[in-house]
């Protein structure tokens, strides 16, 4: 049945959603309890949601900032900084020769792994002036803006339109930002973060000369989504925005502090119309590698206190 | 002076092949013009769809600039205009989507993101079609859930 259709015609649908959701908050079984984030989890792993990441952590005597900041955000950025290399990228982008025109994009640099405190790494800000107008008349004034990670990007495309099927490669800035909530990202989440992250962005391709756009990503848990606003803003600015979030073994028990207990999922682009309202088609901006990475340390488990602590 | 002598089949032969090569030469320019006046006729129609879609593309342009300086609502109406003269046009259909997502009309974005599928099926890129379902699923969820704006997570 056609969605759109209930959603026009049928007045109560709205109420019946509703309850729909509701329940699915009550009962955590359920998938529209679990999932906002999009995109889907390698074979054989399954999403995690933001309570039970915290209750891992908690279960290891860890705090909830620990957990996300120290963590979860060392993990995430880890992982998607392995990337694809330059000639798997170019190999790819090779092979799409026929299709429309297909862009790979691929880490050049590694993003920089912060602690999450903004104040204490002068190297990660952005002077912002959009976030600054946002913030004025906030409690807190913020005329910055510090991504967890950036870099820049190789984007490469294979110019079906030109009938060479050249393989032409561009550079794109890049931020990168982990997330560990359980409701949607929306431009004036975190005193405008993300208004921030947009402002600085889309000024980088004002001044250069890109043929590409540059990237928002979001590492997050199952149940963060990519709000509506942020998604149509992010767009009008010229900004791509992807999603790639946290997933588990499905079924078969591992140590909690293993490294094919975790993986995050393929990155997924939240905006593809803005791409292909250039005439390109989508590529992959990371390969997820199970088995790559630790999300709990192994002195979690032997009970020894975190260094840096909260 | 030495006679040549050609057996009357040979004759044929060679008067067919003489007035085949005669019935060439004068007929030819008249084919050549036939072809050229029978691929203008068909050019003439794509120069039509061309001019069409010429126009519509410069006010697609035009749409886009007003929307990097923010002016969204000159910007849909050029869009608008752009869609009237070529519906077909996927870059104006997306971009009149997301204004109309940027001003909170989510059903008109869902609307203009089929429209967009439907003429890609069409081309034969499914593909791209299937890219449109992740913005349109995030409008749905929008429509039935209402703004749930983050306030963790720093």
């Amino acid at each position: 049945m056609n969605l759109m259709w209930l959603v026009r015609n049928c007045s109560s649908f709205r109420s019946l959603a509703f309850l729909a959701f509701s329940l699915g908050l009550l009962f955590p079984g359920s998938a529209l309890a679990i999932k906002r984030a999009e995109g889907n989890c390698p074979s054989g792993y399954k999403p995690v949601e933001t309570r039970t990441l915290l209750n891992y952590g908690r279960n290891l005597d860890l705090t909830d900032n620990v957990t996300r900041v120290d963590r979860f955000q060392f993990f995430s950025l880890n992982h998607i900084q392995r990337g694809m290399t330059s000639s798997s990228a170019r190999w790819t982008t090779g092979r799409s020769r026929g299709a429309s025109i297909f862009s790979v994009a691929t880490l050049t640099q590694n993003p920089s792994l912060g602690n999450g405190e903004e104040e204490e790494d002068g190297a990660r800000k952005f002077a912002s002036p959009a976030r600054e107008q946002a913030t004025r008349r906030l409690t807190r004034l913020y005329r910055q803006v510090a991504p967890d990670g950036y870099g820049a990007v190789q984007v490469y495309a294979n110019n079906a339109l030109s009938r060479t099927h050249r393989v032409t490669a561009a550079y794109a800035p890049a931020f990168y930002d982990a997330k560990v909530t359980n409701s949607n990202i929306n431009p004036g989440s975190s005193s405008h973060q993300a208004t921030g992250f947009i402002d600085v962005l889309e000024r980088s391709t004002a001044r250069s000369d890109l043929r590409t756009f540059p990237i928002l990503a979001y590492l997050t848990i199952s149940d963060t989504g990519m709000g509506s606003n942020l998604r149509s803003s992010v767009s009008l600015n010229r900004v791509t925005l992807w999603q790639s979030f946290l997933c588990e073994l499905d079924g078969i028990d591992r140590p909690i502090d293993s490294v094919a207990r975790f993986t995050m999922s393929q990155p997924v682009i939240i905006n593809p119309d803005l791409v292909l309202e250039q005439g390109f088609s989508v590529g992959r901006l990371s390969v997820p590698r199970p088995g790559t990475f630790r999300l709990f340390r192994t002195d979690d488990i032997n009970g020894e206190p975190p260094p840096g602590g909260s | 002076m030495r006679q040549l002598n050609f057996s009357f089949k040979r004759k044929v032969s060679l008067f067919w092949a003489m007035s085949l090569t005669l019935l060439f030469i004068l007929c030819g320019p008249m084919f050549i013009k036939w072809s050229d006046d029978s691929n203008a006729a068909e050019r003439g129609e794509s120069e039509e769809v061309q001019r069409i879609k010429a126009e519509s593309d410069a006010l697609y342009r035009s749409a886009k600039e007003k929307s990097y300086r923010g002016a969204y609502q000159e910007a849909a109406e050029d869009v608008e205009k752009a869609l009237e003269i070529y519906p077909e046009n996927i870059p104006a259909i997306l971009h009149s989507a997301n204004l109309k997502a940027y001003s909170g009309d989510h059903l008109g974005a869902i609307r203009a993101w089929e429209r967009a599928q439907e003429i890609y099926r069409k081309l034969g890129q499914p593909e791209n079609a299937e890219l449109l379902e992740t913005p349109k699923r995030i409008h749905y969820r929008e429509i039935l859930e209402g703004e749930n704006v983050s306030s963790e997570g720093e």
